[in-house]
């Protein structure tokens, strides 16, 4: 035993080939072995620390609170997503009452922006999570143990309950959303206007809002773009054409309606900012239903590991 | 029906013959987390495991598992020592 000691220790001990780094090689000798007694101090730690755990408390506390900031960052970016899809859809409809003008107009200009970071996060937020539970969740049945499989089948029942529930409460909040909203909302009397109202302040297409239904905010014609800036009021139809002109065929060429602001609200706008094409083109279709579509997708995915990760020590 | 709680020996047992969770979790065919739930009482094991934890050990299933909380094992052959020196 300690000729075998020794010659370990012999082997450090042996002049370096070149004898002008004797110096040199002692010091490294020096560093080796000291390097070589804190590892070995670090394996017997470790050892101990593996057979008794006597660190295991610490280590559970952060590992859970590790794991549940992930789930809990995952969650957020999910709803900053499903929001970044409100406003890109919203922006052009009345939007501009409830936010800044500048948010609104960011919103409007860089709906890129406003979609993708918040996917980023998702999908960054889904890996790390994924990582985290691989060995419960991504793994074949066969190398899983018996606590490993009832974990990992309860948490598919849990995630299966939600999303039964999720399927059940979506339709019926869009049902009831929409049936108060109607509910509310005064019908007007008019039902058709065609006419286009110009001035050196602003420039309406009416026709875009026939049929009327309820109060509507009256969209500009990006056809007829104004020069300098502009003062847009919006408007309700509270009656019947005052007065309406006929062409020979019978089609109705203009009216006069009764209009009243809808509220004492205007802004100026900048001749740059108009409300974007959102989502027309295919580009933006894609953009708009790849995010949501994606989003749904990783969360009903990330959902038995979030459960995993939120309830067991990993 | 509350779910019994079952204790068990095994950090005594696996700290008494100087192996590792990770040894034991190897030996027994199991992920070393789950060693550590069974020893924290977090997860009781199905039947099957509880006869190899006790074939590994080569002590019988009711010295491993108990639903009686144990006493520390040198209190137990302390006081059977006293009796036996008492008979």
């Amino acid at each position: 035993m300690m000729n075998e000691q020794e010659s370990r220790s012999n082997e450090y001990l042996r002049p370096p080939l070149w004898h002008g780094k004797i110096a040199f090689g002692k010091v490294a000798l020096r560093l080796t072995l000291q390097k070589r007694e804190a590892s070995q101090k670090s394996v017997k730690r470790f050892r101990q620390a593996s057979l008794f755990e006597l660190d295991e408390p610490f280590e559970q506390k952060s590992a859970v609170i590790r794991c549940r900031l992930l789930v809990l960052g995952l969650y957020l970016s999910f709803l900053a997503c499903l929001t970044g899809l409100w406003l890109t859809a919203n922006v052009s409809a009345g939007l501009e009452h409830k936010l800044p003008f500048r948010i609104v107009n960011f919103i409007a200009t860089q709906p890129v922006v406003v979609l993708l970071v918040p996917l980023l996060i998702l999908l960054g937020c889904y890996f790390l999570l994924r990582l985290m539970t691989y060995e419960i969740i991504a793994w074949p049945e066969r190398f899983l143990d018996e606590r490993q499989q009832i974990v990992r089948d309860r948490a598919h029942r849990n995630a299966y309950k939600i999303v039964k529930v999720a399927c059940l409460l979506v339709p019926l909040y869009l049902c009831l959303h929409a049936a108060l909203w109607t509910a509310q909302t005064p019908v007007p009397v008019a039902t058709h206007a065609y006419t286009l109202v110009r001035s050196s302040k602003f420039s309406i297409d009416v026709a875009q809002i026939t049929p009327l239904q309820g109060v509507q905010a009256i969209h500009i014609n990006p056809a007829l773009p104004p020069t300098g800036e502009q003062r847009i009021i919006l408007y309700e139809v509270v009656s019947q054409p005052i007065i309406e002109s006929f062409n020979a065929n019978g089609v109705p060429i203009s009216a006069i309606y009764s209009w009243h602001t809808i509220a004492p609200h205007s802004y100026e706008q900048a001749p740059t900012v108009m409300a974007p094409s959102w989502p027309n083109d295919p580009t933006s279709l894609l953009l708009y239903y790849g995010t949501l579509l994606l989003s749904l997708l990783l969360m009903a995915i990330a959902l038995p590991m979030s459960i995993v990760a939120w309830k067991e020590r990993l | 029906m509350a779910e019994l709680t079952i204790y068990n020996r095994l950090a005594v047992l696996r700290a008494e013959r100087g192996m590792s969770r990770l040894n034991l979790a190897n030996a027994l065919g199991i992920n070393y987390q789950t060693v550590g739930y069974l020893e924290r009482g977090e997860y009781n094991p199905s039947l099957e495991l509880a006869f190899r934890i006790s074939e590994f050990f080569g002590l019988p299933i009711e010295v491993i598992f108990s639903t009686k909380p144990f006493k520390p094992l040198s209190e137990e052959v302390y006081t059977r020592k006293q009796a036996e020196e008492h008979v």
